[in-house]
This record gives structure tokens, sequence and C-alpha cells, in this order.
């Protein structure tokens, strides 16, 4: 009978007093599994604490109470703090995979993968997401009015990354794969929390706080008579993701990129307003239409047509997506182009593995503005089931066959409404395949 | 001796036959035929205010029975109920005290406080299907929904169970065919349980029926018929509720495959043959707040047996029909008024073979959720009713006028681990708790239940069967 054990670590890097906060100079959270006579079941692993959030820095900081109107995004939960992911073998420290952008990746992530009763439901234990702006406020920021210790916010949350959920079992004898390093860089205070009114009154210290914070796992045990003649070498393959960032800021924007990866399965981006990113203003997590339409900046900007290109050419489609509000019976509707969306949803999900999804016409459409309030119904901070969902995204392939973009450009084109002068940030992921190859002699990343 | 075993293809593989005891190895296009038997039970007691209700099914042996046979169940609430309706996390299932499967005189599977273990598999199902599925068919509803505030249609300050229907006021009623009332008894609707509900091997294993010479038996024991059986509403003073004798039954369904001789063949190459399922224990025992905050170790018993997993439970078992989750509750560690749980709030472990499960006593709630998880699954709870951790998160609303947010929060506290250590040794299995519970209230913990799943083995010579530990 096979056995195995549960395992517990504690952060690489943690202070005196076990609290780790961007505010206070720990930007990175890190872990180590170190190399033994076992397999690690990597979709057993779960980074465990607790949250707290303050409106300053005092000796003894003040939690945020209700009449602070501070939030952060409510589809993310204790997802927002993390600004990108980072797995590496740890004997060699060659990275296995690296998601920057993660809270933003797992935005649309989030969207396409669990349904509003996940999000209400275990999600909302395991990983503090609530999908309502005021609920989330409540439940999970603010502690009642005179709190001076904060509402206690316990969390266990997974990991979700190509490494993570490749179903593989990861070796961890020193003579194989060896050792895991799991890294964190933790994002600034000013990108995770925001006013609901857009006002820094009060709060211009406002931070949060992890603390008793672990990482626990399943490692199995190798039995003994294999030890010696166990498999010291092999590979792993997972669909992983790239992520780039740039910013678009006129009607007809082109994107391309050298993305030098074999095996592209899709790529998807999403966008928010770059004057929204890394300020206590403004939800910088958002995935938003874009917007800026010449009127004014709160106004959305319509996406009107997306060419998908590979070396300069139209592919895979090779036609423009129109969206529905060129049609002139269409110009003002707040009804989003449901082709475009539908190859969002499979870009990041393919289409047999729907059963668990939160996008709907409540939180996709164009039925809202970018003005930040934490009273009006239409503002993109209020949105109903979990906040606004969408971006552009294409498949490649059918069956997982994938593309080869090692040679020719990735590219993109989009004509829009965006006539203002208002820059918006787009965050951009390829899902590609990743063969991580293992022996005594180190550990080779093949994308 | 020709044995064969859960884990191995049938002997007869060669000849195409799959090893029809094992649900997964039959393809889903092979050749089958269905036979359905409306079965009235041979014993019946209805059970009165302190004694408990029974009844007893007889199969007849043939062909496989399914695993998804089902037993209907009706209830007809006694005088002054106007608003008598089911636990939302178990449907009609809190009515079943005990279930238990005999062939022969041996119990295959047997199964104590069965509502309380089928409030936590129930917990597995997701509130979608609950709300869109379970309701009709087992009468569970448990499901959510955001209370928006009044006026608005993106705002809400808490969520709520979903009933399928608008609030009036701040209540939300059941549909009006779904309550019970004394005043309409004969519209009162009929609900069933899955036969794999009951008796949970059966959704991995099949049972030979027609190769067993014995007889082979559904034993049912009943809730006693006041408070226990039905919840009501405010404004009701009745408690008492009776299964309508009429519509008790189980329907049967037994399955015959290949288009020839197949079963023939497959019985004569396995006159002994024998297959592994699980089963479970109960040890139920006392237990208080004071107690647990001074830390109750249990030995749970279960040397030499192979436990895959156990579940734990800490009810009240004292709430009874005026609440919304009846006694199938499990209590959370205490949160304060401001939403602050003590860092001493809760102390989990279980140690066995001289060695225990986790490195340090487990003693966040979201991790022991996640335990819970890997052990058996999404539990599909909403995090105010699993650890009771956020302040006012459940509308004080009400659903058929009893209060949600008192019958809800933290009142679905299940713990649950999946045990890596081989084979109990002789020591069996000791649970560690400790933790801050709340010392009064609506909900007082005065049970500590743990069911331990264990593997048994039946074989089944010559029309024979017999039962045994692994």
């Amino acid at each position: 009978m096979s056995t195995s054990r549960y395992i517990e670590i504690r952060p690489d890097n943690i202070p005196a007093d076990g609290k780790i906060s961007f505010k206070n100079g720990f930007p990175v959270l890190s872990f180590t599994i170190s190399a033994q006579d076992g397999l690690l079941d990597p979709s057993t692993i779960r980074v465990v604490g607790d949250f707290a959030a303050y409106k300053d820095n005092l000796a003894t900081p003040t939690p945020l109470t209700d009449g602070d109107f501070v939030s952060m995004n409510n589809r993310l939960g204790i997802y927002n703090v993390i600004e990108s992911l980072s797995i590496r073998a740890g004997r060699s420290k060659m990275v296995c995979e690296s998601i920057r952008h993660y809270s933003k990746f797992m935005n649309t992530y989030m969207a396409m993968t669990s349904s509003l009763q996940d999000q209400m439901g275990h999600l909302g234990q395991t990983c503090l997401i609530h999908p309502n702006a005021t609920a989330f406020r409540k439940s999970v920021v603010e502690s009642p009015a005179g709190a001076t210790v904060p509402q206690t916010n316990s969390f266990s949350f997974h990991l979700p990354c190509g490494f993570v959920q490749s179903g593989q079992m990861v070796n961890l004898r020193p003579d194989a794969f060896g050792g895991v390093t799991i890294e964190m860089l933790l994002q600034p205070d000013s990108n995770v929390l925001f006013n609901a009114s857009g006002v820094t009154t009060g709060i211009g210290d406002a931070h949060y706080e992890l603390s008793n914070l672990k990482l626990t796992c399943e490692v199995s045990d190798i039995p003994e008579g294999q030890l010696q003649s166990g498999e010291s070498e092999g590979v792993y393959q997972y669909n992983t993701i790239t992520s780039l960032y740039t910013s678009i800021n006129s009607t007809n924007a082109q994107l391309q990129y050298n993305l030098g990866l074999r095996n592209v399965q899709s790529a998807f981006m999403t966008f928010v307003p770059v004057a929204d990113i890394n300020t206590l203003t403004a939800d910088g997590q958002v995935t938003v239409q874009l917007s800026g339409d010449g009127s004014s900046k709160d106004v959305l900007a319509p996406i009107r047509r997306v060419q998908w290109l590979k070396g300069g050419q139209k592919y895979p489609a090779d036609f423009d997506y129109v969206s529905n509000i060129v049609d002139s019976e269409n110009t003002a509707t707040s009804v989003v182009d449901p082709s475009l969306i539908k190859n969002l949803i499979d870009a990041v999900s393919p289409d047999y593995s729907n059963d668990r999804i939160s996008i709907s016409p409540v939180n996709c459409n164009r039925n809202y503005d970018m003005a930040e309030s934490y009273t009006s119904e239409s503002s993109y901070l209020s949105i109903a089931d979990g906040g606004s969902v969408y971006g552009l995204g294409v498949s490649y392939g059918i069956g997982g066959a994938g593309e080869d973009f090692s040679l020719q450009q990735w590219g993109v084109s989009i004509e829009s409404d965006l006539k203002s002068d208002r820059p918006m940030g787009v965050y951009l992921f390829i899902k590609a395949k990743a063969a991580l190859i293992y022996s005594p002699q180190g550990v080779q990343l093949q994308q | 001796m020709d044995t064969m075993s859960s884990d191995q293809q049938s002997s007869l593989e060669g000849e195409s036959i799959p090893n029809f005891l094992m649900l997964e190895q039959i393809p889903a296009n092979y050749v089958q035929q269905i036979e359905t038997d409306l079965l009235e039970p041979v014993v019946f007691t209805q059970g009165s205010a302190t004694t408990d209700g029974f009844c007893r099914f007889t199969l007849q042996n043939k062909g496989f029975l399914h695993s998804h046979s089902k037993l209907f169940i009706a209830l007809e609430p006694g005088a002054d109920i106007a608003k008598g309706f089911l636990q939302p996390q178990v449907g009609i299932g809190q009515i079943v005290k005990k279930a238990v499967l005999k062939i022969g005189n041996k119990a295959l599977n047997e199964l104590d406080s069965w509502s309380g273990l089928h409030a936590v598999k129930s917990s597995l199902i997701t509130n979608e299907n609950n709300y869109e599925r379970e309701m009709f068919t087992t009468g569970r509803w448990f499901s959510h929904e955001f209370d928006y505030n009044a006026d608005s249609r993106v705002f809400a300050d808490d969520y709520s169970l979903d009933t399928g229907m608008e609030k009036i006021g701040d209540d939300r009623q059941l549909p009006s065919w779904y309550k019970m009332q004394s005043s309409a008894t004969a519209e009162c609707p009929s609900f069933q349980i899955d036969l794999s509900d009951l008796f949970p091997f059966l959704k991995v294993n099949q049972l030979p029926l027609y190769m067993i010479r014995e007889p082979i038996t559904i034993e049912l024991t009943f809730q006693p018929t006041t408070t226990l059986r039905l919840q009501t509403g405010s404004g009701d003073t009745g408690t008492s509720a009776n299964i309508v004798r009429d519509e008790l039954k189980f329907c049967a369904d037994y399955i015959f495959y290949g288009a020839t001789d197949e079963m023939d063949r497959f019985e004569s190459a396995n006159q002994d043959m024998s297959f592994s399922f699980v089963d479970y224990r109960l040890v139920e025992n006392t237990t208080s707040p004071p107690a647990l905050t001074s830390k109750v170790i249990r030995n749970l018993g279960m040397a030499n047996r192979v436990v895959p997993r156990i579940i734990t439970t800490l009810p009240d078992s004292a709430n009874a029909n005026t609440t919304i989750l009846g006694p199938n509750n499990s209590i959370a560690p205490l949160t304060s008024a401001s939403g602050v749980q003590s860092s001493a709030a809760i102390r989990y472990n279980v140690r066995y073979n001289d060695r225990f499960e986790y490195t340090s006593d487990v003693d966040s709630v979201a991790r022991l959720f996640s335990n819970f998880t890997q052990s058996e699954g999404v539990p599909f709870i909403a995090r105010a009713e699993y650890s009771g951790q956020t302040v006012d998160s459940i509308t004080s609303g009400t659903v058929e006028g009893r209060v949600q947010a008192t019958s809800l929060d933290g009142s679905m506290f299940y713990l649950g681990t999946r045990l890596t250590n081989g084979r109990v040794g002789q020591r069996g299995i000791e649970l560690s708790i400790s933790g801050d519970f709340p010392p009064s209230g609506v909900s007082v913990i005065d049970l500590m239940r743990t069911y331990c799943e264990y593997v048994r083995v039946a074989r089944l010579s010559g029309g024979m069967m017999e039962v045994y530990n692994a």
C-alpha cells in the first residue's frame, strides 16, 4: 500500500513577526520544497495564511472600516496580491514557469473556469472571493466600525498554472528533478486597494498584510525497493502562460510580437486604462472595455473590428471580426459582440471544458462607465456578478495541435472608437505547450 | 479457486465480457435490458414521538441491482403545520436515521446517523444542481443568491439561500408545491433517495443479485415522528409528520447484460469471486464547548483496518424543526461580533501508526476546508456557513419565517482527512481537536461524530455471501 505525507513549509524570507507586507519592505513571498525521496503532487499545493487590510501605517495600524469605502477587485480575492508567479527547480534555480501579471491573468481565468456559485461558495473560503462589490468589501476588506483588530480572513489558495495543473507527479529525489521553489512577487498596495469613490483622503498609507503563512502539499513516499531503480530523468509537459504588456492609444492599434514559441495554443488580452494602474483611486485589476471615445475619458470606446495575424497575414481566420456595433441598427446597443466573447472564452478554457463559467450579460456588456463611485450603479466598480469581464482571444489548432510562432510574428489589429488621449494598458497572455526535461545533470525548459 | 478481485478485469475478458461488478469497466454501449419493480415494504412501522420508525424491503434475486434505483418517500404533516419543508442540505434524507443492506443475515453496509453523513456528502453537489434538479427529486435546495439592497440591481450587502421565489418583505418562501401543509395532506410531494446515496459503495460497485442465493434486504430506521422529520415555518405549532405508507416504495431497477448468455457465462466463470468496497463506521460521543476548549483526544478505534478517510462533524443535535438545518449541522469556531477568531480558534490533528497526519496541528479554518476538499471533493458551502468568518454576510432575512443568519452562520463546519499512512495499527486512530466554540446561542455543540470509511471485502461463493474486513 502506497503511503504519503502532508507537509507544511514556512516562507523562505519571513520577518521576525511573521507578517509579510509590501508596504513594510517584503515584496517577495517564496517557499522551497526541498529535495527528498518522494513524489510531489503539485495539485495539492496550497498557500495558507491570513489577510488583513489597514488604512494607515501606524505602529498599531488601524483596520479599514465601514465608511472608508476601500476595496479590492472582488473576483480576485486573495489573488489581488500576486503580481507574478515563478516556479524554479530547486537545484539549478532554472525557471520552470513564470507568469507575470498573474492577478490580471487570474481575473479572466476565474471568470472562465468558475461559476457564480463557485465564487460565492468554496472560492470564498479558500480564496476570499465574493462576487459582489458591496458584499466583498464588507466581508473581506472592512471591519465593523470601531474595530481595533481587523476581522479574520483565513485563506488557503491554490496556484493555477501549467506546472501545478499538469497532472504529473514531480520526482523530488536529488538525482531527479529535485526540490522546487515557488516565488510570488507581491503587488504594491496601490495596485491592490482602491477607494471606491476615487479619493485618497485618509487612506494614503492604506496597505494589506499577510500573516501565518505556510505552504502545504502532499508528498507520496517512493517505495523502498524503487529508491535506487526509480527513474531519475523524465519529461513534464504542460501548458504555460507567457505574459506581455503594452499600451494602445489610437483608433487603430497594431500589436506585433516575435513570440519565439513553437506550440501556441491560444492568446488572449485584457484592457485597463493606464491611469487606473497602481493608484489608490481606481481598480487597476479590472478587465474592462476600451474607454475614451473622444467625448469623455469615462465613456466606453467600443472595439469595431479585429484582425488576428501571423507573419502579417490574417490567421487563423481569413476575415475580419466586425463587431455588432458597426451595424447601423446596433450603434447604441449595450450588448457586446458574441463572436468576440466566444473566442475569448475558447482561448482561456476550451469549449469542451466550459461547464463552470461566470461570464454573462450581467458582467459582460457596454452598460457602464469608467467613473469611480460607490453609489452609482453605472460605475465599472459596481458591476454585479464579480465585476466586468472583457477581452479578446484567439485559439489555434484543433484538439490541442497548436501553432508554430517560432519563425513568424504574432499580431493583432484592433480598430476601435478610442479617440481620447487615454492610453489603454493591454495585458497579453499567450498559452503555449512547454516540455520540462529533467535529469541528474539538470533541468531544461523547451517551448 | 477462481477468485476475481474488484481490481482485476473479469476472467472472461478474453471473451469480451467486462467485469459487471465494476461500473466503470462496463462499456457505455454494452447491450443491456432493464426491468423495474415497484416494491412495497414487507415490514413497516410508523414509529411515534419517542420510538423510531422502520421499514424493510426485500429484493428479488435477479439480474444486477441498478445502483441508481430509488426509494420513494412522502411525508404527511400532523396538525398545525402550514409551512413544512425539508432541510436544504439533506432533503428527504433527513428522516432516515440508519440504513442497512443485508444479504442473508450478514450486513453488507450499515450506516448509523445516516442523515448526518448524507448532509456532508450532499455538500459535494453543486448549488446549481440543487436548485435546478435536486429540489424536485430529493428535496435538497441548498443554493445561494445575493440579497440585493432595496432599490438596487447591483449592490448587495449579503447573500441568501435561493428558494427560487422572490422575497416578500424580508421573507423568502418556498414554492407552494414543495411545502407540506396539514390542511392539504393529499398534495404533499413525494421525494426520492438514490440507492447509491443510501449505500455509498454502490457508486462504484453493483450487486449481481442473480448470483446470490440468499435473501437481499434493505432496512431503514426512521427518525421519531416529532421534530426531526420536518422543518416548520414561523407560526407553525405542530411538530409531527408521518410517512405516507402508500407512497413508500422501492423502485428497483434490475439490469440484464448481453444479448445471449453472457450473464450465465459470467456466473459460471466466477463461482468464487470477491470484491472490495467501503463501509462507514460511526464513532459518536458527547462533548461540549468547554471540553473542546480543554482539548478532546478521542480514540476512534479501527485497529488493523484499511481506513482511507475520516469525516468529523460537531453538531448541536438539539436543533430541531424550528431551525433551517435541523440537527444535521456542524458548528464552526467562535467568531466575535467584530469578525475576529482567536488564535486558538481551532486545533485539529489525526494520529495513527505513531505519526501525526499533519506536521503541526491545523489552526486555519481555510486549510481545514482545503483538507476536506482533498479528502472528499469540493463542498459547495459559502465561507460564512463553513467557518463563520465575516460579519453579517448572510442575510438577516428569513426562509418561511426562520432566520437564515442564525441558522446558517458557521453551521456547516465539516472536517475531513484522507489518511496517508497505510493500514491502521494496533493503537487505532486518535483524533485530536480543540478550539473556542460558541458557549451559548442558537447552536451549542453537544456531539462529536466521526465517520470512518473503511475497506471491506465481500466474497461470493456458490451463491453465498461472506463479508470481512480488508
